[in-house]
């Protein structure tokens, strides 16, 4: 079966930039106050909804999030999310001799 | 990744599957879905920006099981042991190695995690037309900039 491919790239104004209620992916993250931390080849997608984007990114299991963020989302319960949040090193998986690794605070 | 479906909806139309994700997560870490939660929640303030390119989260959380564990003190056991209780605990390394002859130990001890999202889409890899390919980067990367 060939799928169709979404008609529309993105929504953006008439000057050809994003509007602001609809601004796109990684931005749209970042004004929440998410930090994705892992774009790669195997986090962003071809959309296959022709009413949607083209495009999207996923796999949001390494990204950083402020705790500005879960205090707003969460105002009576933001200390037990933050309290899940590791402090410390985290590694991601890459060649063995050339591991990389970083901290955050 | 696997296909999914609701509970309720045996026969999905190809527009109702759902995508499940099946991970392993560092124990420690803000799990995958209480950052989707966190996400869902703020966009139901007032004044945020609507998340087009991101994939739709639906359900998740960490995979339980029951696991037999030791409780109380010796002395209120008849025969001076800890009494066995079942207790519903998240599934780690740890636990799903006894079912793994010679797994090898994880310092991390990671926890099985799993997310339901909505958003279903195609490798990146798998474009067919170039602008196919130039169109998905652009709507999740634009931002970036």
């Amino acid at each position: 079966m060939q799928l169709s491919a979404p008609q529309k790239v993105c929504n953006k104004s008439s000057h050809g930039r994003p509007e602001f209620h609809d601004v796109l992916g990684l931005h749209s993250l970042n004004r929440l106050g998410v930090d994705h931390r892992d774009v790669s080849i195997g986090n962003v997608f071809l959309g296959t909804d022709p009413e949607k984007a083209a495009g999207f990114i996923s796999d949001l299991d390494l990204s950083f999030i402020s705790e500005e963020a879960i205090k707003a989302a969460y105002p009576n319960d933001h200390d037990n999310i933050i309290k899940q949040m590791k402090d410390g090193e985290w590694r991601t998986v890459c060649d063995r001799d050339h591991e990389a690794a970083w901290t955050f605070s | 990744m696997f296909g999914a479906t609701r509970e309720d909806n045996p026969n999905p139309k190809p527009s109702e599957r759902l995508v499940l994700k099946n991970a392993w997560r560092t124990s420690g870490r803000l799990p995958e879905s209480t950052l989707y939660e966190i996400i869902n929640k703020l966009q139901a303030h007032e004044n945020m920006p609507t998340l087009r390119s991101v994939a739709e989260f639906v359900d998740g959380g960490d995979v339980t099981i029951v696991e037999e564990v030791r409780q109380g003190s010796p002395g209120t056991s008849p025969k001076g042991k800890k009494a066995l209780v079942n207790q519903v605990v998240a599934m780690q390394v740890s636990s799903h190695r006894t079912f793994v002859g010679g797994a090898e130990s994880s310092s991390n001890d990671p926890t099985l995690h799993r997310v339901v999202l909505v958003t279903r889409g195609r490798s990146m890899a798998s474009y067919t037309p170039f602008v196919e390919l130039l169109s998905a980067a652009e709507c999740a990367a634009e931002g970036m900039q």
